[in-house]
């Protein structure tokens, strides 16, 4: 692991904790709402997490469509690409652990861990425990690509699209929030993002570089 | 001669303000969804108070007034559960 992963991971904890030090407050004066933290902190932890993994989705289309090549380097754009990966994941973990300690849902370690095992909402849970892999799988192989080889690798990678994809429906369905204006602004958002990134992918053609230099005069 | 920079310091201001961001939406989405609870959970009491009131006016014992957890029926203001909650009974 690289210095600058720690640092990044520093700053997400440092952002989380700090959301929580202003958030938790804010939450007492707002809501009164001593008893359901965990439920709140697992709510906002899933729609913050789709917007990371969205972001990270989009940025890593965009580097990979070369696009964006002569205004930011490929190189800069993967490591914001993986930084928002590694975010999104913990906030992805963050928003299913929370669950545990909601009194209504009860959910279980095994019923977290295992796909379709939840009693509340079994399918759609489930859909969401399997995206959670999908996701914490195309993030970790990028540390073991040349193990595996490119051709696994970004077989496995191209699973965080179906991932996402999943993440959509289970926020949209399971999501207490759907109907509010604001959180359905953040699922189009997101998806929007990631559709037109995607889009730019298959149809953009980097002009060719012409092998003869031009003739002046 | 110019010293290579070590690989891993490349960048670390970007993955650091990515993961700054990422933790920065998470305190806003607390926010927003506390703000949202607040008023679900007036709006909620409310419509209780509401319901409450018209079954008194009817003579008939007050009916359930937001969905509760299996097991339990709220039959008062003061025991309804937070609309958040009930909204998910709704799904359920």
């Amino acid at each position: 692991m690289r210095s600058g992963w720690y640092f990044a991971f520093a700053a997400g904890a440092a952002g989380m904790v700090a959301g929580w030090v202003v958030g938790r407050p804010l939450m007492e004066e707002f809501g009164g709402v001593s008893g359901h933290e965990a439920w709140y902190v697992s709510r906002a932890a899933g729609l913050a997490s789709y917007l990371a993994l969205a972001a990270s989705l989009a940025v890593g289309a965009t580097m990979s469509s070369a696009i964006g090549d002569g205004l930011v380097s490929r190189a800069r754009l993967l490591a914001i690409h993986q930084a928002l990966g590694v975010s999104g994941l913990a906030l992805a973990l963050a928003h299913a652990l929370a669950l545990l300690f909601d009194g209504y849902t009860d959910f279980d370690l095994p019923s977290l861990a295992v796909p379709f095992a939840a009693s509340y909402e079994p399918m759609l849970s489930g859909l969401g425990t399997l995206t959670l892999y999908l996701f914490a799988l195309a993030t970790a192989t990028f540390w073991i690509r040349r193990q595996i080889g490119m051709r696994l690798w970004r077989l496995i990678h191209l699973t965080s699209i179906a991932a996402f994809g999943g993440a959509f429906v289970h926020g949209v369905l399971i999501g207490s929030d759907t109907m509010l204006g604001w959180v359905q602004g953040v699922y189009l958002a997101g998806a929007a993002a990631v559709a037109g990134a995607l889009a730019v992918r298959l149809t953009y053609r980097r002009p060719r570089r012409s092998a003869v230099a031009p003739v002046r005069g | 001669m110019k010293q290579k920079k070590p690989k891993g310091d490349r960048f670390a201001a970007d993955k650091v303000i990515a993961a700054s961001l990422t933790g920065a939406a998470f305190g806003a989405m607390l926010i927003a969804v506390a703000r949202g609870g607040e008023r679900e959970t007036t709006l909620a009491v409310q419509t209780g108070l509401q319901e409450a009131a018209t079954a008194d006016a009817a003579g008939g014992a007050p009916a359930a007034i937001v969905p509760t957890p299996v097991g339990q029926q709220a039959t008062s203001p003061a025991q309804a559960a937070p609309l958040p909650r009930a909204r998910r009974s709704r799904a359920s």
